[in-house]
């Protein structure tokens, strides 16, 4: 197992809706270190999709900390905690969230453009990813005349390009077919046997007990974190 | 109202026997207050705009009308004879005249005259008017002693009653003294009153709107004309006539009254004038002429606000795509969601006329305001009083109008959005384009190009523009359908929008070349095909033209991102390029040819002019000895005009005009008359001349001889057009046909005849009190004139300087039109603010996913500005190149204004682009700077 990567210390969440107030986070401590593989259950409202946002610079916190490599990333500017996501953070929605009047090929190589990478780089890197997700005959297409599960493959293809030491994926299996949802699990798994850190909110018991550590959730509180497999490394 | 009501049954029914589709609607209008204020402003502007036009309208009748209260007051027909003798004669014809509809007569005499004060400096008006009649029975007439403006007795001789526009100009005031001018002859008069300006102390008949009059005593101007030492225009004998009833009303009798006073005259020299009748006949046909002329330029807007309005309805179709398909999977059928839609607009469409409709009468008011100063320029005599004045039935116009443009662009556009694949529409899948257009497409297009081969014919034949400019676009449209059924489709559009954009520019010079009639309309025609074609165009090379933009900046990502979405949203941005391009066409337009006609003032001026420098004018009671004139040192050559209003009727029309006509001699043709625009078959200018001197049924008149409303020339005469001209004292009258076009006239020559025909139907009024001067110094000539010749009422201008100062006005009125103009950009920019704050509400969830991924906020913003600014940017370029071409084509006919030379007024035109460029910036920063502040997290977190 590799270094601490994420340390989460006391994080709360507070979400306000006029006068009434939902504690999504109750002071919620956790680590992850490098090279794992860890999935969050739990029941709707249990407070995984806020840990992911916080936990990752989306959202702001009420309380606590977030250091990631060391730096409090709730500590920086918007701005560097913007660029900070670019250089070292991949995310996986489970609506794809695929910029629409994009290409494939050109929302995959958009967060290498937003780390500065060069153009022409940037787009045979994007293309690579994309051959290797099977997609290589796609990419010109824009993402409503994908399939589903071709759309979630390009959400990774869009995830991995930036070689992030870190991929956060919200339900990246809730809106596929089971064979599809294999699929995208297994290059999940394979990317992180490379060493690529994973952290995946699932409602999928099957999803979920394939990652190396599992934690649940309730009411906002992590109420077990076990380990399920040994990661690799 | 029954138009509004009629058009709103079918929602009203929806509204009260549907009641999920009422939910729906009410639900979807009131979901963001917000965006449904931003849809109801933009749609509200048409409705403003066209009540403003008809208010405007409203106003200049109203002020034109009060000319009738103020000049003519219970004078409701006026019948005149020349000279004592006639006169006399007229009064005794008149000494017991009754008829039923008639409720007095009023007997006076005038004359016309020179006046001054006695004091140094001395101040002088050159066209004063002596009226001699009994006050006692001048304020009787007419039943209403207030509205004859007559106070005090009438005055005693060597005294005078003053009306107070005189006594305002000459700074006179009752005690003073003041010296007239007529006949060779003078008389000292003093001030005993100062009446106003209103009835028969403000009777008036010239074009004048102040009324310089001087009432003597009886007989004071019978002695002066039988002691007279100078031959000049006679007394004029005037028997007013009031029918009963009010100012206005009484008018209406004129119909009855006329043939009676006619008969009465008959037999003697005399005229009788339907005086009233024909103030407010014109006062209607001016504000008739502006409502048009307005309606016409804010057409333009009212185009923008429409396609602003079919583009909102297009967003808000893309952001309910799912709910709407899942509502047809539900089971709603096609008819409903079109009257879902429907209904939702048609509260939009109602709230916005009812606000648009008070805006309307705002805006009027704006722009009487502007008017105001306009027409308070230039001489005192022609100043416009504007008053702001609205008729009931103008707002309701206004409403109805505003009201049915909305209604019917959201129910086509309703029933557009409800063509959709229901699965595509709840998957959010964007339906391909068709590759070859259907069976139906290509039958409607046949249909269209048929139709279009009649119009083009009839436009041929009948010489009317609409059909003539429409045809040939429907007929080169109509073919497109069938011709991609067979060749790809990209290529035959963009070959047949080239065609109709070149159609677009040669129209007007072709319409012209053809003798179409002439209306402001043809711009309003020419604006929308040019722009159409060239947005069609420019939508088929949308994708080069931005990924030619995009390689200025290629690591740009802002750049990129905000040139992607108008490029993939093809529909929409069309839809905004084409609201700026018409708004930016019309305006830049309007611009150029203000300059291209201002530019030309040295050239008018020499054709105006011939071989002459200065005008000079005088009292044509008291004319200045023009044979005397000829023979001073420094004056070159003199050439005398007789110029009288006639009432000019065209051959064909029931209605005269009141038009100055000016009879020339051998003397002006000798030193180089005025340049004609076409000679009319005869070999040169001179023999054109030469005919009409030597041909007493011959004139000459220019493009705006008829022309009595504002904008370009209407009804124009013809080469060989014939037309009646009538001397409305004595009635005498002639017919004339037109040998040759003159240029344009700016020192109210009117229309050319010979000065024997000229002495043939005015008579004794025929005096040569006007001339064409060929001096050696015109400045220092025309301030020594004025000096010498105050006596006769002389003033001299050189023919430069009264150019100059008729395009200063004409200029004045340009301007006021582009500020009406502007209002398009008012839609176009504040539609580009709406459209981005719709399209940051669309991509609320996108803007989250980029951040997410690490989009900073600023490139955020950046690329909302860099998105609108492109839109922007290209539809000011079409509109500014389409305007320029369009002006240049019309410098290559001869017809329209005479030789124009194109010109660029790059500053106007620099400040208009950059203008609208930094408004557009300051409408998308807010949007942009609310995507900016999106949270990521929240933007995902929330679906919609």
């Amino acid at each position: 197992m590799g270094e601490a990567l994420l340390l989460a210390d006391a994080v709360e969440k507070i979400y306000r809706t006029g006068a009434e107030e939902v504690v999504a986070l109750h002071g919620v401590d956790l680590v992850v270190n490098e090279g794992e593989f860890v999935s969050v259950m739990g029941p709707s409202g249990s407070g995984k999709t806020t840990l992911l946002n916080c936990c990752s610079g989306l959202d702001v916190i009420d309380g606590g900390r977030v250091l990631l490599d060391g730096v409090d990333i709730h500590e920086l500017s918007d701005g560097q905690r913007t660029r900070n996501r670019a250089s070292s953070m991949g995310f996986i929605f489970q609506a794809y969230n695929l910029i629409p009047v994009f290409s494939a090929i050109e929302n995959v190589e958009l967060p290498l453009l937003l780390a500065g990478v060069d153009p022409k780089e940037a787009r045979r890197r994007a293309g690579e990813s994309l051959e290797r997700l099977n997609l290589g005959h796609r990419l010109k297409h824009r993402p409503t005349e994908l399939s589903g599960g071709e759309q979630q493959r390009v959400t990774v293809a869009r995830a991995l390009a930036g070689q992030p030491r870190v991929v956060w994926a919200d339900e990246p299996t809730g809106a596929l077919d089971s064979e599809t949802a294999d699929t995208v699990m297994d290059l999940l798994r394979q990317l992180n046997q490379e060493g690529l850190t994973l952290i995946v909110v699932t409602h999928d018991e099957g999803v979920g007990n394939t990652a190396h550590r599992l934690i649940r959730m309730r009411d906002g509180r992590i109420v077990s974190d076990e380990q399920v497999t040994t990661p690799v490394g | 109202m029954p138009v509004v009501l009629v058009l709103s049954l079918p929602f009203l029914f929806l509204l009260f026997f549907k009641p999920v589709l009422r939910r729906l609607a009410f639900r979807n209008a009131i979901r963001r207050p917000r965006e449904s204020l931003l849809v109801v402003l933009g749609a509200l502007l048409g409705t403003a705009i066209m009540t403003g036009s008809f208010v405007v309208g409203d106003s200049f009748t109203a002020s034109l009308r009060a000319g009738a209260h103020d000049q003519l007051g219970p004078v409701d027909e006026l019948v005149s004879a020349n000279g004592l003798d006639d006169g006399e004669i007229l009064f005794a014809r008149f000494d017991d005249f009754s008829d039923p509809d008639v409720d007095g007569v009023l007997p006076m005499l005038r004359a016309s005259a020179a006046s001054a004060t006695t004091t140094e400096p001395r101040r002088a008006e050159q066209q004063v008017q002596l009226l001699e009649t009994d006050f006692a029975v001048a304020r009787e007439f007419g039943g209403d002693p207030a509205a004859t403006g007559i106070e005090g007795e009438t005055p005693a001789p060597g005294a005078t009653a003053i009306g107070e526009d005189l006594a305002r100009s000459l700074e006179v005031d009752i005690g003073d003294e003041i010296d007239i001018f007529l006949y060779g002859s003078e008389a000292r008069l003093e001030v005993t009153d100062v009446l106003p300006q209103r009835g028969i102390a403000g009777f008036w008949r010239g074009p004048q709107t102040t009324s310089y009059n001087l009432f003597l005593a009886p007989g004071t101007v019978a002695a002066l004309y039988e002691a007279r030492v100078v031959d000049g225009e006679p007394p004029q004998a005037l028997v007013a006539v009031s029918n009963r009833g009010g100012v206005e009303d009484g008018a209406e009798l004129t119909d009855t009254v006329m043939p009676v006073l006619e008969a009465q005259v008959a037999g003697l020299p005399a005229n009788v004038d339907d005086v009233k009748q024909r103030v407010l006949d014109n006062a209607d046909l001016a504000g008739e002429s502006l409502t048009q002329l307005y309606t016409a330029l804010g057409s333009f807007a009212v185009l923008a606000g429409i396609l602003l309005l079919v583009n909102i309805f297009f967003m808000l179709g893309d952001e309910r795509k799912s709910e709407l398909g899942m509502l047809r999977a539900l089971g709603l059928r096609r008819s409903g969601l079109v009257g879902g839609f429907a209904l939702e607009g048609w509260c939009y469409a109602l709230v916005s006329a009812i606000a648009g409709t008070f805006a309307g009468l705002g805006l009027a008011r704006l722009l009487m305001e502007g008017a105001s100063r306009a027409f308070s320029t230039g001489d005192e005599e022609f100043q416009l009083s504007l008053r702001y004045n609205f008729e009931w039935s103008s707002v309701q116009q206004g409403f109805m109008l505003g009201f049915a443009i909305a209604i019917v662009t959201v129910s086509i556009t309703s029933v557009w959005l409800s063509r959709f694949n229901i699965i595509q529409a709840i998957r959010d899948i964007n339906e391909p384009a068709r590759k070859r257009p259907r069976k139906r497409a290509l039958y409607a297009g046949l249909g269209l190009a048929a139709l279009g081969l009649i119009m083009t014919a009839s436009g041929v034949g009948s010489a009317a523009f609409f059909p003539l400019i429409v045809g040939p676009a429907l007929v080169v449209g109509g073919v497109g359908p069938a011709l991609a059924r067979n060749l790809p489709r990209g290529p035959v559009t963009s070959v047949l929008a080239a065609i109709v954009l070149a159609w677009g520019v040669v129209c007007v010079p072709v319409a012209i070349a053809l003798d179409a009639d002439f209306d402001v309309f043809i711009f309003v025609l020419q604006g929308l095909l040019l722009v159409g074609a060239s947005v069609v165009l420019i939508a088929q090379h949308q994708h080069a033209i931005g990924h030619a933009l995009a390689r200025f900046r290629p690591r740009s990502l802002s750049v990129r991102l905000g040139l992607a979405y108008p490029l993939a949203r093809r529909f929409r941005t069309s839809m905004t390029l084409g609201m700026f391009a018409l708004v930016v066409f019309i305006l830049v337009y309007v611009t150029v040819l203000t300059s291209m006609f201002a530019g030309q003032t040295d050239e008018f001026a020499d054709d105006l002019s011939g071989g002459f420098d200065v005008l000079v004018t005088s009292n044509p009671s008291n004319p200045v000895d023009l044979d005397a004139l000829a023979s001073e040192p420094g004056v070159n050559a003199v050439a005398p005009l007789v110029t009288r209003v006639a009432e000019v009727t065209p051959d064909g029309d029931d209605d005269s005009l009141n038009i100055p006509m000016t009879g020339f001699d051998q003397a002006l043709i000798d030193n180089g008359p005025p340049i004609l625009e076409d000679t009319g078959g005869y070999g040169s200018n001179v023999e054109a001349y030469e005919a009409v001197l030597n041909d007493p049924s011959l004139a000459i008149v220019d493009d705006f001889f008829l022309n009595q409303g504002a904008g370009p020339p209407g009804d124009e005469l013809d080469i060989g057009d014939s037309f009646t001209i009538r001397d409305p004292v004595s009635g005498r009258e002639t017919t004339l046909t037109v040998a040759a076009i003159g240029p344009n006239d700016f020192l109210f020559n009117g229309g050319w005849m010979g000065v024997d025909a000229a002495r043939e139907v005015f008579g004794e009024s025929a005096v040569p009190s006007r001339a064409y001067v060929a001096v050696d110094d015109p400045a220092a000539f025309a301030v020594d004139f004025r000096g010498r010749f105050l006596d006769n009422g002389g003033d001299a201008d050189p023919i430069i300087d009264l150019v100059d100062e008729a395009f200063a006005q004409q200029n004045q009125f340009f301007r006021m039109m582009r500020a009406y103009l502007a209002l398009g950009l008012v839609i176009g920019v504040a539609g580009i603010g709406v459209i981005m704050v719709r399209a940051v509400r669309e991509r609320r969830r996108q803007v989250g996913v980029l951040r997410a991924l690490g989009f900073e906020a600023k490139a955020v913003r950046s690329s909302f500005v860099v998105e609108s600014a492109f839109v922007a940017v290209e539809g000011v370029l079409v509109g500014v190149i389409l305007a320029l071409v369009t002006a240049y084509s019309m410098t290559l006919t001869d017809e329209f204004g005479g030789g124009l030379e194109f010109t660029i007024p790059v500053f106007s035109i620099a400040v208009l682009v950059i203008g609208t460029l930094l408004f557009t910036l300051i409408a998308t920063a807010a949007p942009a700077r609310a995507a900016a502040k999106i949270q990521p997290a929240v933007a995902l977190r929330i679906a919609d």
